[in-house]
């Protein structure tokens, strides 16, 4: 109340001010109007803290004209003082403008604030500059660039640090930390979040206080350590207690129910949702009384005590009517209709979620849709109604092609079993195999966030240790303080104290340390069995693609041995009817047709024979050890077996081989094996490039994959090269990394890139380069010594 | 006589088939050409036109696939069509159905029986 007063007064005042200044002179206009701009952006500024956005944008624009106008008087630009005031003026003016309209429009929030940076940079001003940096971050992380963000939130800090401004350093320091956070360095932001605590406890500053404590706690959060999280934010809480801030009281508690109930403590998590929520009914404030509402009922949900979330729900959902966020009602709505079904009023259930099917489609949420369409398919499968359940299944599986694995899985593996209550095994059989692909996929995301997690709690958990270790330090330096002082006064007996106290804390230390020790081997040593996991999986994945290739190619062989025996058979009976009739000369000729058979039953048959070694080469550990290896026939082998692969997965796919071998080439010392995967794996890349640009309809478009070698004096090449669309430029830096992959969820690992390239690079000192260019093709070059 | 295109990637294709059928090229009954492409063999076909043709060929090919050829040539040729017998993998009812589809005048699975391959060339003629 008090602070929208003194905004009206405020406006008021500038309505005021622009009368005033009409008809005096240039020197004095020009005092008057930069205290005016000065008093505009004061404006705006508090207007952003309040949240007018649209109000503040208004007065910031104001601000901008006058400051324009202002710079192009004479008396300005001759005046090194004026001018240096208006552009910073004037840079702030932009910088409140962009803060009005960082959610609504970052992008152009960036721009406007990138040139208000130039114009701050004019000034010379440092402090301005921090702040334009610290707002450039912000308007990166709206945009989740948060790299950039982080680079912006450094800048800002480190000219914090230089103007010696320590508010706005911690404030910042908290930014960088948060950043961090969000891109997964946990320990980085845990540094950054202590060092601001550090500083606004100095300085008395509560509110950056409480951010720096609550961030700190969720980054605790993060890394699953509930009780250090907790402890954190009941130090908030404290604070907002002793500022007698009722409703920053009440956010810590829903943030203490969000720890506690991720931590698995149910009943703890609702008493406290319970106590912010008693305290908001009392506020004026619509969304986050809603949100307290929606935590309880999920709790009490999950603690099935159903009909309790029910009533919760309700009054959430009534809550949704004040509210303009139309979310906030699917997300009622949903939860709604899911506490209806369980409690089998299926009526009920069907129409929330009828409503949160609608707003959904109405924003265009493809999340949400998919998620009201399966509880809507489960109401009715509920009913026994199978035919409706798999209407609404397949618009789920619709909306949720871009959705989150898990619920794809969930979708599908629903379908099956409405399929096949319906009698229709076929599709149900289809529909559980496309669960298992999803599942798979999903096996691999999970098995890659556990690798994530697993290193950053190491990093998180090293960082902690070298934080104690400070800690321990400055603790130690305190006692060796404390002991000087008492030395003189009684040296015999505290000295011997004072070195019993340092005993222990070493003794502490040292077990300490064997605790982390431990922890971090185990930690290793799981990275080291996932990562393993993970190997073999692709491994046998490129198997799965070679099998059907390998029965295909071992066929053509055997018919030939086939055909070729029976005809020569056929052929020596003749040759023994000709002897009888004395025409000797007609049976030699036969005979060499025969001896010519018998070549080539022996040529197919080593065909038949080197596919099976190099199947049983590719499924076999490496060996490890380079061997003399034809390059050309190995290339050649695996280009034939990937393409029948695919020909055999997918029949409409083809495309043309071709081969340019150097035959100069001779065996070079390779390991087998590895070299297969790696010629194995960039062919299949090239063929499936090549096709997935066949299936957009390109006209005259022949897909063609060429596998070159090239031998040099001291190197051998092996080119791969598609004619498909090409690697965009943003990508391109991020293929030979683990686990990327542009290949839909559940056809590719995204290893294989990674591991060909440490096979060429670690294991045959060689280099794996790309060449690529948009919509022309790619070329992948392995080189390696001769 | 019949002239027969066979159509196969695999080079050996040529002994194996004028071995088969020795006796009958000897009598002029048959006479085979060859071509190891579907491009080769939309090529070579428009040199034998005014000839009874059958063509024979394989549908897992490199570049343009046997049941591409067909269709091509199924389009390109109307007066009178000439005959095509597909040859695939035992067991690939996918593509014999995609084969009779498409217009073919019969389908043999590999390993190509030569005996039951002489009795469909005779039913055909």
């Amino acid at each position: 109340m008090k602070k929208c007063f003194v905004l009206f007064l405020m406006i008021a005042a500038a309505g005021q001010m622009s009368v005033a200044i009409a008809g005096k002179g240039a020197n004095h206009s020009v005092l008057h109007d930069t205290a005016r701009i000065a008093y505009l952006n004061k404006l705006a500024e508090m207007l952003l803290k309040n949240n007018y956005y649209d109000s503040s944008m208004v007065y910031s624009s104001q601000a901008i004209e006058i400051s324009d106008s202002l710079l192009r008087l004479s008396t300005v630009k001759n005046n090194s003082i004026y001018q240096t005031r208006c552009k910073m003026l004037k840079a702030k003016a932009m910088a409140n403008f962009s803060n009005g309209l960082i959610y609504n429009k970052p992008n152009d929030a960036l721009d406007t604030l990138k040139s208000a940076l130039k114009l701050a940079k004019e000034t010379g001003n440092k402090s301005l500059e921090a702040v334009i940096y610290a707002d450039i971050g912000n308007a990166y992380n709206s945009l989740s660039k948060d790299k950039a963000a982080l680079v912006n939130h450094l800048r800002s800090v480190s000219l914090f640090r230089e103007t010696g401004s320590k508010k706005e350093l911690a404030w910042q320091l908290n930014s960088v930390g948060i950043t961090q956070r969000v891109l997964g360095n946990y320990g980085d932001a845990l540094e950054y979040m202590m060092e601001s605590l550090k500083i606004s406890r100095s300085i008395g500053d509560s509110n950056t206080t409480i951010e720096a404590l609550l961030a700190i706690g969720f980054t605790y959060a993060f890394v699953e350590m509930w009780d250090d999280a907790l402890k954190f934010q009941a130090q908030a809480l404290d604070i907002y207690r002793e500022m007698n801030d009722s409703l920053g009281i009440a956010r810590i508690y829903n943030d203490m129910g969000v720890t506690n109930m991720r931590a698995g403590k149910l009943e703890v998590a609702l008493d406290q949702h319970k106590k912010a929520l008693a305290i908001r009914l009392k506020s004026k404030e619509h969304y986050y009384t809603f949100a307290s509402f929606l935590y309880i009922g999920d709790l009490l949900e999950k603690l099935n005590r159903i009909p309790e979330a029910i009533q919760y729900y309700e009054s959430a959902f009534n809550y949704t009517k004040f509210s303009s966020f139309r979310v906030s009602q699917i997300d009622a709505g949903i939860s709604l209709g899911r506490a209806y079904q369980k409690s089998q009023d299926y009526d009920k259930a069907l129409n929330m979620l009828t409503l949160a099917y609608e707003v959904a489609l109405e924003m265009d949420d493809r999340s949400f849709q998919a998620q009201a369409a399966l509880f809507k398919a489960k109401v009715y499968l509920a009913k026994e109604n199978p035919r409706l359940a798999l209407f609404w299944l397949h618009n789920a599986e619709k909306a949720a092609a871009e959705s989150s694995l898990v619920f794809l899985a969930e979708i599908y593996q629903s379908i099956g079993e409405t399929y096949s209550k319906m009698g229709d095994f076929r599709n149900a059989y289809l529909n559980q195999l496309k669960y298992s692909r999803v599942k798979d996929s999903m096996d691999v995301a999970e098995n890659l966030e556990k690798i994530a997690r697993l290193s950053n709690r190491l990093e998180f958990e090293n960082k902690q240790a070298l934080q104690n270790q400070n800690h321990e330090k400055e603790l130690i330096l305190k006692q060796a303080e404390i002991r000087r002082e008492k030395v003189t006064r009684n040296f015999s007996l505290f000295g011997m104290f004072v070195a019993m106290v340092l005993m222990i804390i070493a003794f502490i230390r040292f077990v300490e340390k064997q605790k982390l020790n431990k922890k971090l081997s185990e930690t290793l040593s799981d990275l080291k069995s996932t990562q393993s996991q993970l190997i073999q999986r692709e491994k046998m994945a490129s198997l799965g693609e070679l099998a059907a290739g390998i029965s295909h190619e071992i066929q053509n062989p055997l018919n030939f041995v086939n055909n070729f025996s029976e005809v020569s058979r056929e052929l020596i009976t003749e040759v023994f009817e000709e002897l009888s009739k004395g025409n000797q000369q007609d049976a030699m000729n036969i005979l060499e047709d025969v001896k010519e058979n018998l070549d080539k039953i022996n040529h197919h048959g080593k065909r038949a024979d080197s596919i099976i070694k190099g199947m049983l080469q590719h499924s076999r550990s490496s060996s490890g050890t380079k061997e003399p290896t034809d390059i050309n026939a190995l290339a050649d082998e695996f280009l034939r077996l990937a393409y029948h692969g695919l020909r055999a997965r997918d029949k409409s796919f083809n495309a043309l081989m071709k081969t340019d071998f150097d035959q100069k080439l001779g065996k070079v010392n390779v390991i087998p094996q590895d070299m297969g995967r790696v010629i194995l794996n960039l062919i299949t890349n090239a063929f499936y490039a090549a096709n997935e640009k066949r299936i957009t309809g390109k006209e005259n478009y022949q897909p063609t994959v060429q596998v070159s070698t090239r031998k040099t004096k001291d190197k051998v090449m092996v080119l791969v090269q598609d004619n498909g669309n090409g690697i965009p430029q943003h990508v391109l830096g991020k293929i030979f990394q683990p686990f990327f992959t542009t290949k839909p969820a559940g056809e590719g690992t995204g290893l294989g890139l990674s591991m060909s390239y440490d096979i060429v690079t670690k294991g045959h000192g060689g280099e794996l380069t790309v060449e690529t260019s948009e919509g022309l093709g790619t070329t992948f070059t392995i080189v390696i010594p001769a | 006589m019949i002239k027969i295109l066979v159509v196969d990637d695999e080079a050996d294709i040529q002994p194996l088939f004028e071995q088969r059928f020795r006796k009958e090229i000897k009598s002029e009954d048959v006479s085979f050409e060859f071509a190891f492409s579907g491009e080769e063999a939309l090529v070579c076909l428009d040199k034998y036109l005014h000839e009874a043709v059958l063509i024979l060929s394989d549908i897992n090919m490199p570049g343009m696939s046997g049941l591409e050829l067909l269709s091509r040539i199924k389009a390109k040729h109307h007066d009178p069509p000439p005959m095509v017998m597909m040859i695939s993998a035992y067991g690939d009812s996918e593509n014999q159905k995609a084969a009779m589809d498409l217009g073919a005048d019969g389908f043999i699975s590999k390993p190509v029986d030569f005996a039951v391959l002489k009795e469909k060339i005779k039913a055909l003629f």
